[in-house]
């Protein structure tokens, strides 16, 4: 149940961020390194908080 | 119930978790003691240390050994020769330093300093994706999945170090203890980061913006203060806990099988059996892809951690 909700989170959170990346580099072609590289550390943060709580279920269910 | 154990006849739903715990756990005793004991402790001034050599520690100095024996072999013999062509392997590592180097190093810790930096982002890199890849061999489930298919080893029983390495292919990352110790030397290099580039007080001065109205400083300093805890702990369950999720996984699309044998016969269980590799065939490469991402993001938060403490002003 608690890993379920992280996942809701998580895909959620990653979901938007690859909604606005693939936006970002439709406007700008020319970014795309730049936009990938800071979309590889916003998609980690979301990632770690859901890890974070998927270890928290796993060790309190 | 152990992995490398026979498969009794008593497998059931609820043995799959422990089987699956087992399989990522840390061995209790000593593997170089012939009778396994759980002694793992030495006494030092009346306080009892823990110097044994579980699984996990044999496999971080074996982990150790082979990423210094390759990278420094393959360099070596490709600084010693410099006219030679790298060959397959020294190209595939030099694509990483030079992809590490202007992708993460350059844009996080700045052009100036990256290079006081890189040794340790690189050390870093390599460890964790040597380690991680090592895990997803299965050389020392070979043992155990002969075991598990009724035959046992008196060899292995004899020799206690490959009986225990023979019951599980191990991640030393997936260990949680080894995660934090590899976060802790990364909160050593953001905080050294800091004081070299500023001084020791300046450093801690430079955890709040200065500016604010000063009421706001007993809410920000205190955040900020956590945060720079907060921070290598993240980093420690976000490796810990993907290495560890996708052996566990792994280990649960084997026990499938298992499971439909017991529960609903032979046919059952042969007719698991396709779907199961199947998803642990793509499952484990999956997991192929994570070993590398989860190497990349941890060298690439420790560049821009200490980038963060370089840079303040922005």
């Amino acid at each position: 149940m608690g890993a379920g909700l992280a996942v809701i989170g998580a895909g959620i959170g990653i979901g938007l961020i690859g909604y606005g990346v693939a936006q970002a580099i439709a406007r700008q072609p020319e970014a795309a390194g730049e936009i990938r590289s800071q979309t590889f550390l916003l998609a980690i943060l979301v990632e770690g908080a859901a890890i974070l709580l998927g270890l928290l279920s796993l060790v309190l269910g | 119930m152990i992995v490398g154990e026979k498969i009794s006849e008593k497998w059931s739903m609820d043995k799959a978790s422990d089987y699956a715990i087992d399989h990522v756990a840390d061995s209790k005793n000593n593997i170089f003691e012939l009778e396994s004991l759980s002694n793992r402790f030495t006494e030092i001034f009346g306080i009892s240390v823990d110097f044994g050599i579980s699984k996990h520690v044999f496999l971080l100095f074996f982990v150790s050994l082979i990423m210094v024996s390759t990278i420094v072999a393959l360099v070596q013999s490709y600084i010693s020769h410099k006219k030679n062509i790298p060959n397959k392997f020294m190209s595939m590592i030099e694509m990483m330093v030079v992809y590490l180097r202007e992708d993460v190093l350059k844009n996080s810790i700045g052009d100036k300093e990256h290079r006081d930096w890189a040794p340790l982002i690189y050390t870093i890199f390599f460890f964790v994706l040597f380690s991680n890849i090592l895990g997803l061999i299965p050389i020392f489930d070979l043992s155990g999945l002969i075991g598990s298919l009724g035959y046992k080893f008196e060899f292995f029983e004899k020799y206690n170090i490959l009986y225990i390495l023979s019951k599980g292919g191990n991640t030393v990352t997936a260990n949680v203890n080894v995660t934090f110790a590899l976060a802790t030397i990364s909160l050593i290099a953001f905080i050294g980061a800091g004081i070299k580039k500023y001084g020791f007080i300046q450093h801690w001065k430079n955890l709040a913006p200065s500016g604010l109205p000063w009421p706001l400083y007993f809410v920000v300093v205190p955040i900020e203060f956590m945060g720079l805890f907060i921070r290598p702990l993240a980093l420690t369950l976000r490796l810990a806990g993907n290495m560890m999720g996708g052996h566990i996984a792994l280990v649960i699309f084997i026990t499938f099988i298992f499971s439909a044998n017991a529960e609903l016969g032979a046919i059952a269980g042969f007719a698991m059996a396709p779907f199961s590799v199947a998803l642990a065939l793509g499952l484990t490469m999956l997991e192929l892809l994570v070993a590398v991402i989860q190497a990349y993001v941890f060298a690439l938060l420790t560049a821009v951690f200490i980038g963060m403490a370089i840079h303040v002003d922005h």
